[in-house]
């Protein structure tokens, strides 16, 4: 076939016949949901098991600006992503250039720290719960070494959030520590011998050699941790037996999409609730795009 | 800066020895080439006085100085890499200033001078882009600046033509050359070129077992070859070596010694008489002829020869008598040391 021909229709149409198979499935379970979910979220008058549609308008969104359990919900989601991306990254890559400079062992400890995302986050909740404890906890325990009295980790509303952060930083540490390796891996050592005999120090080495070199990754894991931390859920459910924490401490906007569909049924709200949510994602989301087209080197 | 190996060997950890016994003096502002075969010890010889090696025996000395114990940056070494390793990140310009950024030169200072050095390689025009940007011969041009930058003692090449096609190779050969003269550096390069080597160092230390065969003027080596394997290392076409049985008594009786090979440069190799010579008999099987170069296939008894001045004129298929020059014929002993000619001590 000639490439630089205009294609006919029915080339054109063959095409599409090629990715029709995907594009079915694309359009069943992503698109339709996510237009009806828009949809949705104009519905204040609806019969979720008859799908009659009573009534439109934005009644919904009014009601989300107004309730002061969103706003909560909203604010803890965004301490939540501020709280634990930065230091997820932060940490999983220190440990990850360690682990590179270790020889010996350094497989099992890839295994350890690999752990936490191959175990399901109800068994790791159980565990953390367990650390958490107020009178018998680990983390207490430690804590009282520096003198500092014992915290009720997961019944004072206060550290409800940094309890429920420490746990979301452990366990995403294992496979961002993975992708980590594979970037310092694929850093051109020839580049830290030219570094050394241009005068350069390991730290110097680290910032102006590996940062701008690895920086695709960690856009990438920057952005996954962005979108992964905003959709939070799974963890406070667990973490908090089915509860958003003591006194709704733990609220983030997933569960409040959870308890408002699934608790309360009230469909539209909890679909207003994920189109907020979808376009607080997709302005972090722009804003993380853009900063990277400055400082990230392919 | 003068270079000084004073019976250096290198042990590998695990026992075996790679260099042996090295002994020269690399004279200040010189452009030397290390020229061997592969695993001839040549870049592990270039990465000792680099320091990215140590010696396990032995002292260098950088002028008065014993740096043995250095490592490469105390020694001020200024290294260009075969790859280059330029940073690709960062822009021309940026790459020629960061060795000037990590030794805190202020930042007026470093600009100027790293134009300076853009505007010597001649690559100023060229300084905002990256590395990825540019021609091989570019990124080349870049990585000498940028290991120029701090001024080094001396500066080290490892293979720096290999990555570039033919006529790039001539042209920065020649660049290389002008920029060693223009700042007076004391450069060492690593080929396995032996053309590369001729044309540009004005010294040639030729490697190989670890060992130093030869350091010489590249006229020195060519014309006056200590071995048998500086001999057939240096020339194109190589030396024809022939078993010295092929030859009559009289021929093995004007070497001093007991004579096992004699060597014979192609270009010694004529039909005509010019000067004094050992004379052959042999069958010419082919001339031909490429541009201004001639090549024809020759035996002698059974043994296959190469020579490029046997002239169209020569008879083809039957015995001929050939003519070697003797300033061309070269003979050795069993061991592949080089035999004088009788009476000539020199």
């Amino acid at each position: 076939m000639m490439n630089n021909q205009k294609p006919t229709w029915k080339q054109t149409l063959k095409g599409w016949l090629y990715v029709l198979p995907m594009l079915i499935i694309v359009a069943i379970f992503s698109l339709y949901p996510i237009v009806s979910s828009l949809a949705m979220s104009f519905y204040t008058q609806y019969n979720f098991f008859t799908n009659q549609v009573m009534a439109l308008g934005f009644d919904n969104f009014k009601y989300l600006w107004e309730d002061p359990l969103f706003h909560s919900a909203v604010a803890n989601t965004l301490i939540f992503v501020v709280g634990v991306v930065p230091l997820e990254i932060i940490i999983s890559l220190t440990v990850a250039v360690l682990l590179n400079q270790i020889k010996v062992l350094a497989g099992f400890f890839r295994t350890i720290y690999f752990l936490p995302f191959v175990t399901s986050i109800v068994a790791i909740s159980m565990v953390w719960k367990w650390i958490y404890n107020k009178d018998a906890g680990l983390l207490n325990y430690f804590l009282s070494f520096v003198g500092i009295h014992p915290i009720d980790w997961l019944n004072d509303p206060t550290w409800a959030l940094p309890a429920l952060i420490i746990l979301a930083i452990w366990k995403s540490l294992g496979f961002n520590i993975m992708l980590f390796l594979v970037a310092l891996n694929n850093v051109d050592k020839r580049l830290y011998s030219a570094a050394t005999l241009d005068g350069a120090n390991a730290w110097n080495r680290f910032l102006h050699v590996t940062v701008p070199m690895i920086s695709p990754m960690t856009f990438l894991i920057a952005v996954n941790a962005v979108i992964g931390s905003f959709k939070v859920f799974d963890e406070i459910f667990s973490l908090f037996g089915g509860q958003a924490g003591p006194g709704n401490a733990a609220m983030t906007v997933v569960f409040y999409l959870y308890r408002m569909f699934y608790e309360q049924n009230k469909y539209g709200i909890a679909a207003a609730a994920g189109v907020v949510l979808f376009f607080m994602i997709l302005i972090v989301t722009l804003l993380q795009t853009w900063f990277s087209k400055k400082h990230v080197h392919y | 800066m003068e270079v000084k190996f004073n019976h250096v060997t290198l042990t590998y950890p695990n026992g075996v020895e790679v260099l042996h016994d090295m002994d020269f003096d690399i004279t200040d502002g010189q452009l030397v080439a290390l020229l061997g075969p592969s695993g001839g010890g040549k870049s592990t010889t270039l990465n000792l006085i680099s320091g990215l090696l140590s010696a396990t025996s032995g002292n260098i000395y950088f002028g008065d100085k014993d740096v043995t114990k250095q490592d490469a940056l105390e020694r001020g070494v200024g290294m260009v890499f075969q790859n280059y390793a330029l940073y690709p990140h960062m822009t021309v310009l940026d790459n020629i200033i960061f060795p000037m950024k990590m030794a805190k030169v202020d930042k007026a200072t470093r600009k100027q001078r790293a134009l300076e050095l853009a505007e010597l390689v001649r690559v100023a025009d060229q300084i905002n882009k990256k590395p990825s940007d540019l021609s091989g011969g570019q990124q080349q041009r870049v990585a000498i600046a940028r290991a120029l930058a701090k001024s080094p003692n001396i500066l080290l090449l490892d293979e720096p033509l290999s990555n570039l096609d033919a006529r790039l190779r001539v042209e920065m050969r020649e660049e290389i050359r002008r920029i060693q003269k223009e700042t007076g550096v004391t450069t060492v390069f690593v080929t396995h070129d032996q053309s590369e080597a001729m044309h540009v160092a004005d010294k040639i230390m030729l490697l190989n077992d670890g060992r130093i065969q030869q350091y010489d003027a590249p006229q020195s080596l060519y014309e006056n070859p200590n071995n048998q394997f500086v001999a057939s290392f240096i020339g194109e076409p190589a030396l024809n070596m022939v078993p010295a049985d092929q030859f009559d008594e009289e021929v093995r009786r004007l070497f001093d010694g007991d004579v096992a090979t004699i060597g014979i440069r192609a270009e010694s190799l004529t039909n005509e008489v010019k000067e004094p010579a050992i004379k052959m008999q042999a069958v010419v099987h082919e001339v031909l002829s490429f541009g201004r170069d001639r090549q024809a296939a020759i035996s002698v008894g059974s043994q296959q020869l190469v020579a490029t001045e046997v002239t169209t004129a020569a008879p083809l298929e039957q015995e001929t008598t050939l003519f070697a020059a003797l300033s061309g014929v070269y003979a050795f002993d069993q061991s592949g040391q080089r035999l004088p000619l009788r009476g000539d001590h020199a």
